[in-house]
């Protein structure tokens, strides 16, 4: 089975073009626009990374404070996409390529 | 030590008999403001709310006291540096304890010997004071300097930040070329567009340094506001298309002409609607019309979007006013296009508002510009026009009315060629409409239209127009009695299909311009 990714990506044109990057990597792959939108897959689905585009400050972001309250072990999953690299979560630097992308996912 | 303060106060440190209140008399009388201080302590427990200038005399200052003295100095900011005025040359005071040179090159300090002459004394004083009023005045430019680089740190991590995002976009999709090579048309078009969104973007962006550094002219010139409303409609219709919204515009028949730089305006107008599309769901309206009200031209933008809380519509024109939402951001946006708009609606003369019945409830956004004075529309062109009524003058406004497909592209081109300005019409309902709001200079009707025929649109223009535009009927048949029937109703001249352009040209010179102030095209 393929593994899953849920992008989480307010705007609009990096999202899809995200997604058609795990396609092609062979992960399946969900999205959504907003935190509201991210937390309503979360509590249908577990993912084998989830690709978040965070509110800053992070410890102000929904979709972190939800996972925090609720899924705390899902927290390990969290693979933080911003503007400058990070000690406390493995993160993606914008703007990264496709094979930055995929080398940071868990084998599809 | 108070950060906004200015103060004046002199603080006098002679503990010994009444020398203290004498001076402050004295200091006072010339209306400088002064007060005695009991001891050093209380001298430097008053340091930090403000003072202008101390006055000490030497035995007020033993070495602890002067070291404690010292001590409250050293923390004065970078800014300050009290000037103090020493009084020396008391005669009970031992030469070898003083110790002023623990001041070192430290502090602004001016020894005055006793007996002291009154005018000695308040001249010391009002120099102290000058000095002290120049560091009042780098403490407030330091204050602002600052605040200007924190504004400018701040925006450009929001700059860089909004500038990831598009980049990112077009990174990925620039990779995801196929097994030969190729890219496919969604990717090229992803690419495209995120390109133009960057190139909005810096574009904005040194439109804005340039306006806050003076440096952009206007280019102005007499220009119909109905066009560059329509240009800016164009622009921002693809992106309203992609969010499902209706953009609707109710473009009035008469010209509203305004003395302005026409690349600019249309910036204005694109940045207010992108903004509106921006900041409306999918399925919402934008909607925008034009009037003229009180001597200036009015430009309305309705949407039916998010609206603005009441706490920020006050700051919408501010830069990164919107950079906090998270619509503005999912859209990718700085909030520099009001502040844009803003600025260059002043540099026209105009004004711009925004206001909206809170969150949730739509935002209307309204440009006022001056309208061009009645003077400034006879231009010279016109003057070289009433005097070549010989020959065809360039850029007559002509109107097509013909249902067949070909027949009108090709006339429309081949007269566009020549230079004139051609609108075209596929019916007669259409024709009359077009004719109405276009005023044409002529207008060439097909006699067998489909709906209202020919006859019809001659007689609803005549209605309406009178005889200001040159009416030509087109038909098939070229007996003597078409044309009385054309003139009969209304026409001013029948001509046989197939209609080409040397009998518009003939025409054109038959029947020179009617009204010799008509608005020129611009």
């Amino acid at each position: 089975m393929a593994a899953s990714v849920l992008v989480v990506e307010d705007y609009a044109d990096l999202r899809s073009a995200i997604a058609t990057a795990l396609a092609r990597g062979h992960y399946a792959c969900e999205q959504a626009a907003s935190s509201t939108d991210a937390i309503d897959h979360l509590k249908e689905h577990h993912y084998d990374a989830i690709l978040l585009s965070p509110a800053m400050p992070i410890s102000a972001d929904p979709v972190m404070l939800f996972l925090r309250e609720n899924q705390p072990d899902e927290l390990q999953k969290v693979i933080l996409m911003t503007d400058a690299a990070r000690e406390d979560y493995p993160t993606l630097v914008k703007p990264f390529g496709n094979a930055q992308l995929l080398s940071k996912l868990p084998h599809a | 030590m108070n950060d906004s303060d200015r103060s004046e106060l002199i603080l006098i440190l002679a503990p010994i008999g009444r020398d203290a209140e004498l001076m402050c008399d004295q200091l006072a009388a010339t209306g400088l403001q002064c007060e005695p201080c009991g001891d050093v302590d209380e001298l430097c427990g008053r340091l930090p709310d403000g003072v202008g200038a101390l006055v000490l005399t030497e035995e007020a200052l033993p070495a602890p006291a002067m070291a404690r003295l010292l001590q409250t100095l050293e923390k004065q900011p970078r800014w300050s540096e009290v000037p103090l005025i020493i009084l020396t040359g008391a005669p009970s005071f031992d030469v070898k304890t003083r110790s002023f040179d623990m001041f070192g090159r430290r502090t602004n300090i001016t020894l005055v010997d006793r007996p002291v002459r009154i005018k000695t004394l308040i001249s010391a004083a009002q120099s102290a004071l000058r000095a002290r009023q120049r560091q009042y005045d780098i403490r407030d430019l330091m204050s602002q300097l600052e605040e200007r680089i924190h504004e400018r740190d701040r925006f450009l991590a929001v700059l860089g930040h909004e500038l990831r995002n598009p980049l990112g976009a077009i990174l990925l999709a620039s990779q995801m070329t196929d097994e030969d090579g190729r890219l496919d048309g969604e990717h090229a078009q992803l690419i495209e567009r995120q390109s133009r969104h960057l190139t909005r973007l810096v574009n904005d962006l040194l439109d804005l340094s340039r306006v806050a550094a003076g440096k952009i002219t206007l280019k102005k010139q007499i220009t119909d506001l109905r066009e560059i409303a329509e240009q800016s409609i164009r622009v921002v219709h693809p992106q309203a298309d992609r969010q499902n919204i209706t953009m609707r515009f109710a473009r009035p028949p008469k010209a509203l002409l305004v003395d302005a730089d026409p690349v600019r305006v249309e910036q204005i107008i694109t940045n207010i609607l992108t903004n509106a599309v921006k900041y409306t769901p999918e399925g919402g309206h934008v909607d925008m019309s034009l009037e003229s009200i009180d001597g200036r031209a009015a430009i309305r933008v309705k949407d039916d979007g998010v609206g603005i809380a009441a706490e920020r519509i006050d700051g919408i024109f501010e830069l990164f006013a919107q950079a906090e939402n998270a619509i503005g951001r999912a859209q990718g946006g700085m909030g520099i296009g009001l502040a844009l708009v803003r600025n260059l609606v002043s540099l026209h003369g105009g004004t711009v508002e925004a206001s909206s019945d809170g969150v949730g409830k739509g935002s209307e956004f309204v440009v006022r510009l001056p309208l061009a004075k009645k003077e400034e529309r006879s231009s010279p062109r016109q003057a070289a026009k009433r005097k070549t009524t010989e020959t065809v003058s360039p850029g007559r406004r002509i109107v097509i009315v013909e249902d067949n497909a070909d027949v009108r592209d090709l006339l429309r081109l081949k007269l566009r060629r020549l230079g004139h300005t051609v609108s075209d019409a596929r019916d007669g309902v259409e024709g009359v409409q077009v004719v109405l709001s276009e005023k044409p200079d002529l207008a060439l009707v097909d006699l067998g239209l489909p709906g209202i025929d020919g006859f019809q649109v001659a007689r609803k223009v005549r209605e309406h127009l009178g005889r200001d535009v040159v009416l030509v009927a087109v038909s098939g048949f070229g007996q003597p009695e078409d044309k009385r029937r054309a003139l009969e109703a209304g026409f001013d001249e029948h001509i046989t299909k197939p209609a080409d352009v040397q009998d518009i040209e003939n025409l054109l010179r038959r029947f020179p311009p009617r009204n010799a102030s008509q608005e020129p095209r611009v």
